[in-house]
């Protein structure tokens, strides 16, 4: 295995051109400046705000410290929710993750590869007022899937009586959300796989071939170190996807779903539409701070362990 | 300057012009095609719906329209075809056309915004190690991932500040200094390896050199990537407009679906069709660029 | 290190610098005051009858109307001569059409009236029955036109006339336009048009005519139709609304007119308009310029150029009035315009440099959805109001993709960022979330003058007193009243839901076969007993009462059981089909709106022994419950019907329920409060409330004025007075007259107004997740205590959020 990056040579490099590094480094900020000023006036200020608000009273805008904390963490519906949201991403990363990078490595070694990869990705593309109506007429009561099963029970087992599961009102609500999100994600998530192992050294692979070494001992030393950053971006963006499938899911299902399927996002917009913004930011504030811990966390064990 | 010799060097680092064809396994074909046939399945009823009638659409749904007994069936092939619905929506609806040029307009602003902006970015967080870049990062990340609806209010502000509030740059600007494309982007440009960009360096060559001459050319596959991803959010972007402009003569396509609606199906599909049909030429040419990926660099220079 | 750290702290201050810098710098901006805008003054016309103006090129005109001689005013309008009268001596022929020339030749046609089948059977055989065309020229020789095909199956009718400043007449049919030869009667096809022309203007030798998509250009000296300009095109396609709604003036060469309007300008349509002054001043000064009147205010365009610009905004003055629909308009020098509206009513707009450009006051006014009283308010008090400008805005359009939830998720921004309306109208909105949040503003004080008068049913607006804080939050116009309809042997009795049950068991036993009650679709049944029981689901917590629910869902099943007892599924679906078969020659909208049983106009097909709904209006708006069998057999009128059949107070769970409609509140937040209290006030006043029907639009429900009510009611209108429905047969139309409310009848309404206490708000958040659960108990998924069960779980997430 070649290490491939070297964090101490570029110190020593640095330490070498100490004389001309202040201009050097300011003119490679300048790369971020732009970026970093819209960042700061559409997405920053905005989030301060929205911390500024955690502390204020929704409506009278009076400070009232943690209070909005306290009431947002007895309430039963965020716990609810938190409890839904955890359950969809622990599940839902994960299987979307695996899916996608076993087809992705399938693709790898298929050559026509090119249509597949648009028919993986259409449903991406597909509006989500359609893809609510497909998912609607696929799930109903009545719609297509049941229709398909009580055919095939009572050819198969001669059963007639079937009745119709309501499949979004039932128990197994989640599994129908994790399903259209898998269905959705996908195409996606290949693409991002094949960007990432388009960078795998081949001939690295084919030499570890040649000596021998077996399919796991290829994937286990060659092509997971190399994906460990991929990893983390496709992570993060599933994550980003499964907040993301809410709008579908509340087209779907209204305001208030079948309670497994009740998410943090439902939350959010029926505070919106009561007006309780002070718990949207607290929410929102608690909800940021996990994510950048748990960001900093996977960043520093994905990304650094793939340069270490 | 880039020295041929670094030229040469990287090619060899990346193996390029070496690879050899690969066979194809007949299970991993098989497993591909069937993925991608389940996947596309469902979606086989947005073309054939768009074609269907309303008579037989309301006949062969009525179960679920109006919940009496019995299933939904779907006709594979529709029995009476017809091109009403992309009558009504091609030559019925005058209204058609000025969402889809504010929709193309809207989305080539935003993509070309990104490039500008969020290209740069991208390099910077993978190229430099400065201080707090981590933490910076992370910022960016979970700026990413915070969810629309709590951004609404305090955004909103912001626009009525600047301004923006009731025009297309309220939706635009926004889109453009998202930190989506440069978290994608940035993925392409870890790819590249340190030690070119050292060597670059040492050999005295400035900054925008080495990001215009190493940096794009390597960083392709996430730039396109991340082109075609974006693309994908901003043409079916529904929130951010719908929060941010007033009227309907600025609105993109996206909005212009009727509120969701089965009797409204076939009209509903037929919109979908035309919707998907810039996708799929956005598809044709980012593949392109990820099939042919880092070739593309070799062959160029 | 210690450099690197301050390198990136300087960038991060010069990055928060920047962008507050930004914020701050276009924020502070101030906009200066423009002055100058057009304001208009009444023309005293010599009657009201007039309809057409035609304009001469030196200032003065000619006015005509059907009861009206035709006369020439003045430019002054100070003298008026009378120049030509015609009688109209035709029983079967109305008049039509009419024109005037610059030298005072006229033309006018006449249409047939409308008659049944046979009687024009009659009139086509005696070959009286055709249109009539008459020209009369400068010497008043009459001179009756045989244009062609001027029998009626062929004919086409001449609906508009036009004479061209050269004397030649133009006519348009539905489809053409024709140059008529007065000399002859010929009439010369010249090119052909998708829809009525109804306004044309004559530039040159160029002719502009209108019809309700695009503007046709046609070179009258060459023959020949012009290439199509857009810039017309788009702009008659967004403002040609309903019939003729345009109406164009034509200015050949005016100094005058861009001086004018290079600073009165009055940029309602955003920036667009600011470059559109730019470029038009390079050519403005000698282009002839066309000017369009319409709803929305004032336009020009000079002639050439690629935009047309906004000179004034139709809400302040006449145009923005939908009581008026402009005729005619025509440019008169320094500027100024005359224009004749409906109703004879004519004013001159002139340019007042004393006015700002702009109104500096604003009210806002809110609604979730379009409401017809409220725009018709908005109209009103802006006409009364010219230093205010009424901005009335809807959440939902029409067919956009925006939902409920979408739309009061942007109403909500603007609220916590301290920029909401003025006035809400809370139909559709939580109103007890709202007032407990702080938006609205308590009406105590506001309507405590009204309780003193006695002018309002006081125990509706007592209805809407909140629990927690004792407050009252909104106010309805109108409500509607929950009834039923039956024979009296089922009525009997009726206190609760369970008798009504009994009543329908009775009625089942009697009449073993066909439907019951009106209700097609199981949510039919639902929508159309919820009003009335809603209410008693929630005690004064909020809380869930279950037992209710369950009594609710038990009472449905048993219904719907019955109803269907004697409906087979094929007989069942056979009716829906009928339904929607009826519905789809309605638009969609109104189609998805029966099916919901909104108790909108669309529910008169097929036929029950017993109907529930609500009494939509105070006199004449039967028609809800006139499917009911035997209505009809035994005409409405007779007095056996009227003892057998009768009108009941429904009650269900809950008492002397009331739905209450374009429920409105005042915004704590409000900009102008003491407009937004005026506002309500000509709401709440008799002006509004004694209006039911404007532009063909029904503004439902009664109105919770006492005066206003009972004025309606006295009004014994045959006309309106009708009942509607379907025959048994559903193949034709009945109308049958009714004299519904005798005396004891009205009192029995006051006597109903006069107890409603209780309101019912549509569309909760409770509603939705009962008629969910209850179209699963109708099916038999779930029995009446899963149901209620089922609610109770849904409703437990509401409430603990």
């Amino acid at each position: 295995m070649k290490c491939r990056n070297n964090p101490n040579g570029i110190h020593r490099n640095r330490g070498k051109r100490h004389g001309r590094n202040s201009i050097a480094e300011n003119r490679r900020l300048l790369f971020l400046l732009p970026g970093l000023t819209g960042v700061m006036i559409f997405y920053l200020l905005p989030f301060l705000e929205v911390v500024r608000r955690s502390f204020v009273k929704a409506g009278n805008n009076s400070f009232v410290g943690l209070d909005n904390y306290k009431a947002v963490l007895h309430n039963a519906a965020f716990r609810l929710a938190v409890r839904n949201t955890a359950l969809y991403i622990v599940l839902g990363v994960p299987l979307l993750m695996g899916i996608s990078l076993v087809l992705a490595l399938l693709l790898r070694r298929i050559t026509a590869r090119r249509k597949l990869l648009s028919a993986l990705l259409l449903p991406m593309a597909v509006p989500a007022a359609v893809m609510v109506l497909v998912l609607q007429l696929l799930v109903d009561k009545h719609g297509l899937l049941n229709g398909v099963i009580s055919e095939l029970l009572s050819r198969t087992a001669g059963m007639s009586a079937f009745y119709g599961i309501d499949y979004l009102n039932s128990d197994g609500a989640l599994a129908v959300v994790l399903c259209s999100f898998l269905w959705k994600n996908t195409g996606y998530m290949v693409i991002l796989w094949l960007a990432g192992l388009s960078a795998l050294p081949r001939d690295v692979e084919e030499a570890a071939e040649v000596d021998g070494a077996n399919r796991w001992q290829r994937w286990q030393y060659i092509t997971m170190p190399e994906l460990s950053g991929s990893f983390f971006t496709i992570g993060m963006l599933s994550v980003l996807h499964i907040f993301k499938s809410y709008r579908e899911v509340w087209m779907v299902a209204g305001s208030y779903p079948q309670e497994n399927i009740y998410f943090l996002q439902h939350l959010l917009q029926n505070w919106y539409l009561k007006l309780e913004f002070d718990q949207m930011a607290v929410l929102t504030v608690l909800l940021s701070g996990i994510l950048l811990i748990v960001c900093l966390f996977l960043q520093k064990h994905l990304e650094q362990g793939k340069e270490a | 300057m880039i020295h041929t010799m670094e030229i040469s060097e990287i090619k060899q680092k990346l193996n390029i012009g070496k690879r050899k064809k690969q066979k194809s396994s007949p299970l991993a074909v098989g497993l591909c095609f069937m993925a991608a046939f389940l996947i596309c399945l469902p979606l086989w009823m947005i073309p054939t719906g768009a074609l269907m009638d309303d008579m037989e659409l309301h006949q062969i749904l009525t179960p679920v329209l109006n919940g009496s007994d019995g299933y939904a069936v779907w006709h594979p092939v529709p029995f009476y075809p017809t091109v009403e619905h992309f009558y009504r929506l091609l030559i019925g609806s005058p209204a058609f056309y000025k969402l889809f040029w504010n929709s193309v307009g809207m989305t080539a602003a935003i993509l070309a915004g990104q490039i500008v902006i969020g290209l740069p970015s991208a390099w910077a967080f993978a190229a430099f190690r400065f201080r707090g870049r981590e933490v910076l990062f992370g910022l960016y990340v979970v700026l990413m991932l915070l969810p629309f609806q709590v951004m609404l209010l305090p955004q909103y502000l912001i626009l009525q500040k600047l301004d923006l509030y009731a025009t297309p740059g309220a939706v635009i600007l926004p889109a453009v200094f998202s930190t989506f494309p440069v978290f994608i982007m940035y993925r392409g440009f870890t790819q590249i390896e340190q030690e070119i960009l050292e060597a670059a360096r040492l050999d005295g060559a400035g900054e925008m050199q080495i990001f215009l001459r190493i940096g794009l050319p390597l960083g392709q596959t996430g730039i396109r990537a991340a082109m075609v991803l974006s693309f994908l959010e901003c043409w079916n972007l529904v929130e951010q407009p719908m929060a941010f402009l007033e009227e309907q003569k600025d609105w993109p396509l996206s909005l212009y679906l009727p509120q969701l609606d089965i009797s409204q199906a076939g009209f509903a599909f037929a919109v979908s069709v035309i919707v998907l049909v810039p996708a799929l030429f956005v598809f044709a040419l980012g593949q392109d660029a990820l099939e042919e990926g880092i070739t593309y660099v070799g062959t160029k220079k | 290190m210690k450099q690197k750290s301050k390198l990136w702290s300087s960038i991060l201050l010069g990055a928060c610098i920047i962008s507050t810098g930004l914020c701050s710098g276009c924020g502070s901006s101030e906009e200066e005051i423009l002055m100058g805008r057009y304001a208009e003054r009444e023309v005293k016309l010599p009657g009201t009858a007039f309809t057409y103006m035609h304009p001469m090129a030196d200032g003065s005109y000619y006015l005509y109307g059907d009861e009206v001689a035709l006369t020439q005013v003045s430019a002054d309008g100070e003298s008026g001569e009378s120049v030509w009268s015609w009688e109209n001596n035709s029983d079967i022929h109305i008049k039509n059409s009419f024109a005037v020339s610059d030298s005072g030749a006229v033309i006018f046609g006449y249409t047939p009236k409308f008659y049944s089948d046979e009687e024009y059977e009659e009139f086509a055989e005696d070959g009286e029955y055709r249109y009539l065309y008459y020209y009369v020229d400068e010497t008043g020789k009459e001179n009756q036109l045989a244009l062609y095909g001027s029998d009626y199956e062929t004919a086409e009718n001449l609906e508009y006339f036009a004479f061209a400043p050269d004397g030649r007449l133009y006519a348009a049919s539905s489809s053409m336009v024709y140059r008529i030869h007065a000399e002859n009667g010929e009439a010369e096809s010249l090119f052909h048009t998708n829809g009525q022309v109804n306004e044309f203007a004559f530039l040159g030798d160029t002719m502009i005519a209108l019809d309700h998509e695009k503007a046709y250009l046609y070179d009258t000296a060459g023959d020949k139709l012009l290439e199509d300009n857009s810039v017309l095109n788009e702009f008659v396609t967004s403002h040609q609304i309903t019939g003729k709604s345009i109406v164009l003036a034509v200015a050949e060469e005016n100094k005058d007119m861009t001086k004018v309007s290079d600073t009165g300008t009055i940029n309602t349509d955003g920036s667009d308009d600011k470059t559109a002054g730019a470029d038009s001043d390079g050519d403005g000064s000698d282009s002839p310029i066309l000017y369009f009147g319409c709803r929305t205010g004032l336009y020009r365009y000079i002639w050439g150029g690629s935009v047309i610009e906004q000179i004034a905004d139709g809400r302040l003055l006449s145009f923005g009035n939908s009581q008026y629909k402009p005729l005619a308009m025509q440019a008169l020098s320094g500027g100024e315009f005359r224009v004749l509206f409906s109703g004879g009513h004519m004013v001159e707009l002139y340019y007042d440099e004393t006015l700002p450009a702009r109104p500096s006051k604003e009210l806002t006014v809110y609604s979730l959805e379009e409401n017809g009283r409220i725009r018709y308010a908005g109209q009103l008090f802006q006409q009364e109001h010219p230093d205010v400008i009424v901005n009335y805005e809807t959440g939902m359009d029409g067919d956009s993709a925006v939902s409920k939830e979408d739309a009061l998720k942007n109403l909500n921004t603007r609220l916590l960022a301290g920029e909401g309306p003025d006035v809400i109208v809370l139909d559709g909105v939580d109103m007890e979330q709202y007032a407990e949040k702080g938006v609205l503003k308590p009406l105590d004080d506001f309507i405590a003058p009204y309780a003193e008068e006695g002018t309002l049913y006081q125990n509706i607006a007592e209805g809407m007193r909140m629990t927690e804080e004792e407050k009252i939050y909104g106010i309805p116009m109108t409500v509607y009243l929950p009834i039923w309809l039956s024979e009296k042997q089922y009525l009997e009795g009726e206190k609760s839901l369970n008798d009504i049950v009994a009543g329908m068991e009775r009625a089942r036993t009697d009449h073993p076969e066909g439907p019951l009650l009106f209700t097609p679709y199981p949510q039919d049944l639902l929508n159309q007993m919820i009003p009335a029981c809603l209410p008693a689901w929630t005690d004064e917590n909020g809380d869930l009462n279950v037992e209710k629910l369950t009594e609710f869902y038990t009472a449905m099943e048993r219904l719907w059981e019955l109803d269907s007892a004697g409906l087979d599924e094929a007989a069942r679906e056979k009716w829906q089909q009928d339904v929607a078969e009826v519905h789809e020659i309605e638009d969609d909208r109104d189609m998805l709106m029966a099916t919901l049983g909104q108790y909108e106009d669309h529910q008169d097909i097929g036929e029950a022994w017993a109907q529930f709904g609500c009494l939509l209006n105070s006199w004449y708006d039967l028609k809800n419950v006139s499917a009911t069998k035997d209505i009809f057999a035994n005409g409405w009128n007779s007095k056996k019907t009227e003892d057998e059949i009768m009108f009941s107070k429904y009650a269900g769970q809950a008492e002397n329920v009331y739905w209450a409609r374009t429920v409105t509140g005042l915004c704590e937040q409000a900009k102008e409060p003491e407009l937004a209290e005026e506002f309500l006030t000509l709401l709440l006043s008799d002006r509004i409330a004694d209006k039911w029907w404007l532009e063909g639009q029904w503004y439902g429900g009664i109105t919770i004025r006492k005066d206003s009510l009972e004025k309606a009611m006295d009004q014994n209108n045959h006309e309106f007075a009708e009942v509607r429905g379907w025959d048994a047969a559903a193949i034709s139309m009945m109308y049958s007259d009714s004299q519904w409310f005798s005396e004891a009848d009205k009192q029995w309404l006051y006597q109903m107004m006069e107890e409603a206490d209780c309101r019912y708000l549509s569309g909760t958040m409770l509603e939705e997740v009962v008629k969910e659960a209850g179209l699963q108990v109708l099916e038999g998924s779930l029995t009446p205590e899963e149901g209620a069960a089922e609610v109770a779980r849904r409703m437990e997430i509401e409430m603990q959020e």
